[in-house]
C-alpha cells in the first residue's frame, strides 16, 4: 500500500508540475478573454489596439503614498462582488500592513464590464480623483453596495442599473469639495479615454477579468487570499 | 422494464454496501493520508487554474523559503477559500476536493487489489474537468469558461452574460461532484467485492488451520 501511495503522490505531483509548466501564460489567456458584457459603451475593448496606450495623459488613481517603492496594480469593477470581497478581506490587510506603513501603494485601474453603471462609477473614480478624493470615493462606493447587498450574499443587484448619477452623488457627494462638478464630470464623457486606456492596459498586463492584479509585472487573475499577495510583495520589497 | 425495476429496487442496498466498503478503505491510515493529499492537490488545481503561471513563479522563482512557498500555493488558498470566494463557489470547491480525495484513495485501493479492470475512468476524469472549468470567478470574467464559451455560443448568436456564466459554473461544480460520487459508488462496489473475497479467503485459511494442525499431529503419531 505504502509503495502505491508514494507512486500515486509522485505521479500526481508530476502531472501538477507538468500542467503548470506547460500552461498558457495569463497574457495569452487575456487576449482571448476581453469583457463581453454591455457596459454602456464605456471601456469598449474592441476599440483598442493594446499597443497604442496613452499613458502620459492618464491620471493615476493611487491608494496610499504615490511615491511608495512598490506598486500593486488592481483592476476592478465597482459592481463586481469578488472585487468587493477582496476590498473587505485581503485588501484590508494589504492596506494595514503595506499601504498604511508606506511600503507600497495600490494603483487602481478601472475594468468596467458588468453594466452601464459600472462605467458611470468608473467615470466617478477619475472625477473624484481630480478633486483629490479618489480613495474616499473608492471606499464609499465599494462599502455602499457591500453593506446593502453583497455582505449577505445577495448578488441580485449586480446586473441592475443601480448606480445612477444621483445615487453616486448620494453616496460620494459629501466626500468632495464640489459635488456639482462631480455630477457634471460623471455626466460627461471626458474621462472615458482614461477608462479605455485602463482596459487596454489590462490586456497588456495579461489581466483577464476582475479582480485582477499586477505584482512586480506579473498578473494575478481573480480573487486571492492575503498570503499570496504577502509572499509576492515581500519578495519584491527585499 | 423488469430489469430496470430490479435495478432500482437493489439500488439502496448496493449504495449502502458500496459506501460501507469505501469507508472501510479508510481504516488504513495510509489511505487517509492519500485522500488528504488528493484534497489539497485538487483544490489547488481548481483555485490556481487561472494563475498557473504565477503559481509556478511562486514555487520556482520567488526568493522565499520553500515552506512558505508551499504554504502559499497549496495550503493557504484552501483554508481561506470561504473568505476568498463567495460561499456557493467556496462550498463547491471544498465539496469537490473532498470527494476527489476520497475517490483517489478508493481508486488506489482498487488498483492495488484488482488492477485497472473496471475502474470508472470516465466519471473520475469528467468530474475533474468540470470542476476545473467551473473554477475562478466566472461572473467577473476571470474564468476559463468565458473564453471557451464565447466563440462557441457566438456561432449560434448567443451572447454571454455574467449571470449565465455564474449559474453555469455552479452547475458544473455540482455536476463535477455528482460524477465523483458516482465514481466512488462504482469503486465502492469493487472494493466490496475485494473485501468479501478477502474475508472468504481468511475464513478458508482459519478453517484450514486446525485441519493442518490435525494432519501434523497425525503425521507425528
Amino acid at each position: 500500500m505504502n509503495r502505491i501511495a508514494i507512486w500515486t503522490v509522485v505521479i500526481l505531483g508530476g502531472l501538477f508540475a507538468l500542467f503548470m509548466l506547460t500552461a498558457p501564460t495569463a497574457e495569452e489567456a487575456a487576449k482571448n478573454n476581453a469583457p463581453s458584457v454591455d457596459n454602456g459603451g464605456i471601456g469598449n475593448t474592441s476599440l483598442f489596439d493594446s499597443d497604442s496606450v496613452d499613458l502620459d495623459s492618464k491620471p493615476k488613481l493611487f491608494i496610499g503614498d504615490p511615491d511608495a517603492p512598490v506598486t500593486l496594480v488592481e483592476y476592478g469593477d465597482f459592481k463586481c462582488p469578488s472585487c468587493n470581497s477582496f476590498h473587505h478581506q485581503a485588501g484590508q490587510r494589504i492596506r494595514e500592513e503595506y499601504v498604511d506603513t508606506g511600503k507600497i501603494n495600490i494603483e487602481f485601474r478601472n475594468y468596467p464590464f458588468i453594466g452601464p453603471d459600472s462605467g458611470r462609477a468608473a467615470r466617478g473614480a477619475y472625477c473624484a480623483n481630480s478633486q483629490g478624493a479618489f480613495t474616499a470615493y473608492h471606499d464609499a462606493v465599494y462599502n455602499d453596495i457591500w453593506d446593502s447587498n453583497y455582505v449577505r450574499g445577495d448578488y441580485s443587484v449586480e446586473y441592475s442599473d443601480i448606480y445612477s448619477v444621483d445615487k453616486i452623488l448620494e453616496v460620494t457627494g459629501g466626500l468632495v469639495d464640489d459635488p456639482a462638478a462631480l455630477r457634471t464630470c460623471i455626466e460627461s464623457t471626458g474621462q472615458d479615454g482614461h477608462i479605455d486606456t485602463d482596459i487596454a492596459l489590462a490586456r497588456q498586463d495579461g489581466v483577464s477579468g476582475t479582480p485582477g492584479f499586477v505584482i512586480d509585472g506579473r498578473p494575478l487573475n481573480g480573487p486571492s487570499n492575503f498570503s499570496t499577495f504577502k509572499v509576492l510583495l515581500d519578495a519584491q520589497l527585499r | 422494464m423488469d430489469k430496470l425495476k430490479k435495478h432500482i429496487n437493489s439500488l439502496p442496498f448496493k449504495t449502502r454496501v458500496s459506501f460501507v466498503a469505501a469507508a472501510k478503505v479508510f481504516l488504513n491510515p495510509g489511505y487517509v493520508a492519500l485522500a488528504f493529499v488528493g484534497v489539497i492537490l485538487s483544490a489547488s488545481l481548481v483555485i490556481w487554474s487561472l494563475n498557473l503561471d504565477l503559481a509556478r513563479f511562486i514555487l520556482f522563482e520567488v526568493d522565499q523559503p520553500l515552506g512558505i512557498k508551499l504554504q502559499t500555493v497549496l495550503w493557504d488558498p484552501y483554508w481561506n477559500v470561504f473568505t476568498t470566494f463567495d460561499s456557493i463557489q467556496a462550498f463547491g470547491i471544498v465539496l469537490f476536493s473532498f470527494l476527489f480525495g476520497l475517490n483517489l484513495s478508493v481508486i488506489t485501493y482498487v488498483l492495488k487489489n484488482q488492477g485497472l479492470k473496471n475502474i470508472p475512468k470516465k466519471s473520475s476524469f469528467g468530474g475533474t474537468v468540470f470542476a476545473v472549468l467551473a473554477g475562478g470567478c466566472v461572473a467577473c470574467g476571470t474564468s476559463i469558461l468565458a473564453p471557451l464559451l464565447t466563440p462557441l455560443l457566438g456561432i449560434f448568436g448567443v451572447a454571454l452574460s455574467g449571470t449565465f456564466l455564474r449559474e453555469l459554473a455552479t452547475w458544473l461544480n455540482w455536476a463535477a461532484s455528482i460524477l465523483i460520487v458516482f465514481s466512488i459508488y462504482k469503486l465502492g462496489l469493487l472494493a466490496a467485492t475485494i473485501q468479501s473475497k478477502r474475508k472468504l479467503d481468511n475464513g478458508h485459511r482459519s478453517h484450514k488451520k486446525p485441519d493442518s494442525a490435525e494432519q501434523d499431529s497425525a503425521t507425528k503419531e
